[in-house]
C-alpha cells in the first residue's frame, strides 16, 4: 500500500496536479487580459466605422485631407506627391486606388509649416571615421528627412583665417562611388571666419528615403599654404530646402496642409481650356 | 452589428476555403491541420505563380473558382464514404476542448484587434501592403514595390481582398489563422495519450504566451518563423515514424516555401534542410536503397519551391545579387570577414535582446538540461539549437556586411529578425515539456 502510494501518488499524480494547477492559473491570467482587450475592440468596431478608425489612426498622414483631395482630382492617372515635415509615409497605399506612379503636377504639403518651403540648414556635417591624410580632410552628414535640394554650406573656422581655396566634393555614401557635385570655394578676400558658400546650381531631388546613411564630403586645399587650414574648419553646416515650392502655386490650404499645382500645369489648365480641372480648382476654392 | 458581418464572413471563409482545398488534394490520413496550411500555401503559389506568368487576372480567378469548385466536389464525395455510418459530432474529450477553446479565444481576440486597429508600421504598409496592392490590381511584376524581395505572404493577403474588395484588415486574418493551425498542427501530430490534459494546457499556454502583434502587423517575420517552424516540425516527426512518408514531403515543401515569403527566408530553409539531412545521414543512408527516388523527389521540391522567386525575377532582367538594394549585395556578404571589428556593439544588441527575452534563456537552458536527461530527444534538440545557432551566425554575418550604419541597422532590424526564432522555441519548449510529462526513457510523446 505504501509502495503503491509511493509510486503512483507521489511519483505521478502529485506532479501532474502541481503543474496542471500552475498551467491552470496562467491560462486564466493570460484569458483575463485577452477577453478584456476584445471587448474593448469590439466595442470599437460597433461604434465606429471603418472609414473613422482610419482617419483617427492615420490622422498624423493626414488621411483625411488626401482622401478628400484625391476624391476630387478630375484624372483618375494623377495621384499627388504628398510631402511631409519628415519624410514620405505612402499614404496612397492606403487608399483603395491604384497607384502605380506618383505625379508631380500635383503636390499636397501635410502638416508642413512656412519655415519648411524656404532654404535652411539641414543639418551640421562632422569629421568623418575616415582619417584625414594632410591633403584630404573627410567629413560626413546625414539627413534622414526627406529634402528637395541641396542649396550650400557655411564652413566655421576657429583662430585661423579663410585664406587659400578649397576643394569640395559631395558623394553619395562611404563607397564614394557617385559624385554629386564638386566646387571650389574661394577666400572672400576680406579673410573672415565665416565663409557661406551657395551652390552655383541647386541640387534637386537631392535626399528621399536615406535613413541615416551618411552623404560624405572630402575637402581638399588647393595651394601650397604655410596653414593647413583644413585642419581649422571646426564645423561645416549644410544648406537646404525640405519642400521646394519654387515651381509651384498653392491652391488651397487647410490649416497647415495645402495643394500645390505647378506653375507649367496651371498655365496649361488655361490655355487648353481644361474644364474638369478648372471644375476641380473652384471646388478647391468653395 | 451589421458592419460585423462582413468581415466575419471573411475570417470564417479563411478558416473553411483553405481546408477544403488540402483536404482534397492531401490523403486522409494527414492530419486536419496541415492539410488546412497546405491548401492556404498552395493557394497563393497557384496565384503567385500565375501572376509571375503574367495571365490575365480574370482567367486566373475563373480558374481557381473551378478548380475550388472540384476541390468541394472530392471533399464532399470523400466525407460521404469515410462516415457511411453518420458523423460523430460531440466527440470531445477536455484536453481538446482546453487547446480549441483556448484557439477560439485567440482568434476572436486578434479579429478584434484587426479590425479595430488599422494596419500601422512603416515596412509593413509600403512593403507588404504595397505588393499585396500591387498583386490585387495585377500590375506588372516591374511596377510591384520591392520586387526583388518575394511576396507569398502578400499574395495570400491579396487572394482574401480579390475575394471581399479592398479592405487591408481583412487580408491581414490569414496570419492568426494560420497561427493556430501551427499549434493544432503540434496537437494533433503527437501521441500523448495519458498526459494529454497537462500537455493541452502548455500548448494553451504556449499560444498565449508566444503571440505578439507583429504577427498580423503586416511584417512577414512571424510567418516566416512559423512556416520554418513547421518544416522543422515536419522533418522530426518524421524521423520519428518514418513510415509516414508525408510528413517528409511536407517538410520538404513548407522549407522550400520560406524562400517564397521572405529574402531571409532562402537562407532559413537551407540551414533547416541541410542541417535535417546531414543529422539524420546515417539513418537515411540505411533506407537509400529502397527509397532514393523518395528522397531525391523530396530534395527535388524544396529547391523549385525556394528558388522560384529567384529564378522568376531573374527571367525578368531583375539582378537578384543585390539582396537590399545596394545596402546588402553578395559581393558585400563575401568580403564580410573584413568588419570583424563590428563584433563588440553587434555582441551589445543580442546582448540586449536576451535580456528582454529572459524566457527564451530559461527554455534554451531547459532544452539543453533535456537533452542530457532524456537521450531520447537528443537529436531533436540538437537539431533545432543547431538551426538557431548557424542562422544566428548568419543574421551576425549581415551585419558584417551591411554598407548601412550600423547602429541604425542594428536597431531597425535585429529584434525582428532574432523574433524569426520564436517557433523554434516552441518547439524547443515542447521539447521541454515532456521531461515533465514523461517518466520513462521512451515516451509517448514523440517530438
Amino acid at each position: 500500500m505504501n509502495q503503491f502510494f509511493k509510486k503512483n501518488i507521489l511519483q505521478k499524480f502529485v506532479p501532474q496536479v502541481f503543474l496542471c494547477f500552475i498551467l491552470i492559473v496562467l491560462l486564466c491570467f493570460q484569458g483575463i487580459f485577452f477577453i478584456q482587450y476584445t471587448f474593448r475592440n469590439l466595442k470599437q468596431i460597433v461604434s465606429t466605422t471603418e472609414e473613422q478608425r482610419k482617419g483617427r489612426t492615420y490622422a498624423s498622414y493626414g488621411y483625411d485631407y488626401i482622401t478628400y483631395i484625391s476624391s476630387i482630382i478630375p484624372d483618375p492617372q494623377i495621384f499627388p506627391v504628398t510631402r511631409y515635415i519628415n519624410y514620405s509615409h505612402n499614404v496612397e497605399m492606403l487608399l483603395p486606388i491604384n497607384v502605380v506612379k506618383t505625379d508631380g503636377k500635383v503636390l499636397i504639403g501635410i502638416n508642413l509649416p512656412e519655415e519648411d518651403t524656404k532654404e535652411g540648414v539641414i543639418t551640421t556635417a562632422h569629421r568623418s571615421e575616415k582619417q584625414s591624410d594632410g591633403t584630404k580632410d573627410y567629413w560626413a552628414f546625414n539627413t534622414i528627412q526627406d529634402y528637395d535640394a541641396l542649396t550650400g554650406f557655411r564652413f566655421l573656422m576657429d583662430d585661423v583665417r579663410f585664406v587659400s581655396p578649397i576643394k569640395i566634393t559631395l558623394f553619395n555614401d562611404a563607397s564614394e562611388e557617385k559624385i554629386l557635385g564638386s566646387w571650389i570655394v574661394e577666400p572672400d578676400g576680406k579673410g573672415n571666419k565665416d565663409i557661406v558658400f551657395t551652390l552655383p546650381i541647386k541640387i534637386k531631388k537631392f535626399s528621399f528615403l536615406r535613413g541615416s546613411r551618411d552623404f560624405i564630403i572630402v575637402l581638399e586645399q588647393m595651394k601650397n599654404a604655410d596653414v593647413n587650414i583644413l585642419n581649422h574648419i571646426e564645423y561645416i553646416e549644410v544648406y537646404g530646402i525640405k519642400v521646394n515650392l519654387e515651381d509651384y502655386q498653392i491652391v488651397h490650404r487647410s490649416g497647415r496642409n495645402f495643394t500645390a499645382l505647378t506653375h507649367d500645369f496651371l498655365r496649361s489648365i488655361e490655355k487648353d481650356d481644361m474644364k474638369a480641372w478648372k471644375q476641380f480648382l473652384s471646388q478647391l476654392e468653395k | 452589428m451589421t458592419q460585423l458581418i462582413y468581415p466575419l464572413l471573411a475570417f470564417f471563409s479563411i478558416l473553411v476555403i483553405p481546408g477544403i482545398v488540402g483536404y482534397a488534394l492531401l490523403p486522409k490520413t494527414v492530419e486536419k491541420a496541415l492539410q488546412w496550411l497546405f491548401g492556404f500555401f498552395i493557394i497563393g503559389i497557384f496565384f503567385l505563380s500565375a501572376y509571375v506568368g503574367m495571365i490575365p487576372q480574370l482567367l486566373v480567378k475563373n480558374i481557381g473558382v473551378g478548380i475550388f469548385l472540384l476541390c468541394v466536389g472530392k471533399s464532399v464525395i470523400q466525407v460521404v464514404q469515410e462516415h457511411k455510418h453518420g458523423i460523430r459530432l460531440f466527440a470531445v474529450s477536455l484536453p481538446s476542448l482546453i487547446i480549441y477553446g483556448s484557439i477560439c479565444l485567440f482568434l476572436l481576440y486578434a479579429f478584434a484587434d484587426i479590425y479595430a486597429n488599422p494596419i500601422q508600421g512603416q515596412d509593413g504598409i509600403v512593403i507588404w501592403l504595397g505588393k499585396a496592392k500591387g498583386f490585387y490590381y495585377w500590375n506588372p511584376l516591374t511596377a510591384i514595390s520591392f520586387v526583388r524581395y518575394p511576396g507569398l505572404g502578400s499574395m495570400l493577403w491579396a487572394v482574401v481582398m480579390m475575394v471581399f474588395g479592398l479592405h487591408e484588415s481583412y487580408g491581414r486574418f490569414i496570419y492568426p489563422v494560420a497561427y493556430s493551425m501551427f499549434f493544432i498542427t503540434l496537437w494533433s501530430s503527437i501521441n500523448v495519450k495519458k498526459y494529454a490534459l497537462s500537455y493541452a494546457l502548455c500548448l494553451a499556454v504556449l499560444l498565449f504566451f508566444f503571440f505578439r502583434p507583429s504577427l498580423y502587423s503586416g511584417y512577414q517575420d512571424d510567418f516566416l518563423s512559423l512556416t520554418g517552424g513547421l518544416s522543422v516540425a515536419l522533418f522530426i516527426l518524421y524521423t520519428f515514424d518514418m513510415k509516414k512518408s508525408y510528413r517528409y514531403m511536407l517538410g520538404c515543401f513548407f522549407g522550400g516555401s520560406l524562400g517564397l515569403i521572405k529574402n531571409e527566408g532562402v537562407l532559413l530553409g537551407l540551414i533547416v534542410f541541410v542541417v535535417f539531412l546531414l543529422l539524420h545521414f546515417k539513418t537515411m543512408r540505411k533506407e537509400w536503397k529502397e527509397k532514393s527516388f523518395f528522397y531525391i523527389k523530396g530534395i527535388l521540391l524544396f529547391f523549385i519551391v525556394l528558388g522560384f522567386w529567384t529564378v522568376a525575377i531573374s527571367l525578368y532582367g531583375l539582378d537578384s545579387r543585390n539582396i537590399q538594394g545596394d545596402q546588402i549585395t553578395l559581393q558585400g556578404i563575401f568580403e564580410g570577414y573584413k568588419n570583424f571589428n563590428r563584433i563588440p556593439i553587434i555582441g551589445t544588441y543580442f546582448y540586449a535582446y536576451f535580456l528582454q527575452n529572459p524566457l527564451f534563456i530559461f527554455i534554451f537552458l531547459g532544452s539543453i538540461i533535456t537533452a542530457i536527461v532524456r537521450p531520447l530527444y537528443r537529436r531533436t534538440i540538437i537539431y533545432i539549437l543547431l538551426i538557431i545557432f548557424f542562422h544566428s551566425m548568419s543574421i551576425i554575418w549581415v551585419y558584417f556586411a551591411t554598407t548601412a550604419p550600423l547602429v541604425w541597422h542594428l536597431e531597425t532590424s535585429l529584434f525582428r529578425l532574432m523574433d524569426q526564432h520564436m517557433s523554434l522555441y516552441i518547439l524547443l519548449a515542447v521539447s521541454c515539456i515532456q521531461l515533465f510529462l514523461s517518466t520513462k526513457k521512451s515516451s509517448h510523446i514523440s517530438l
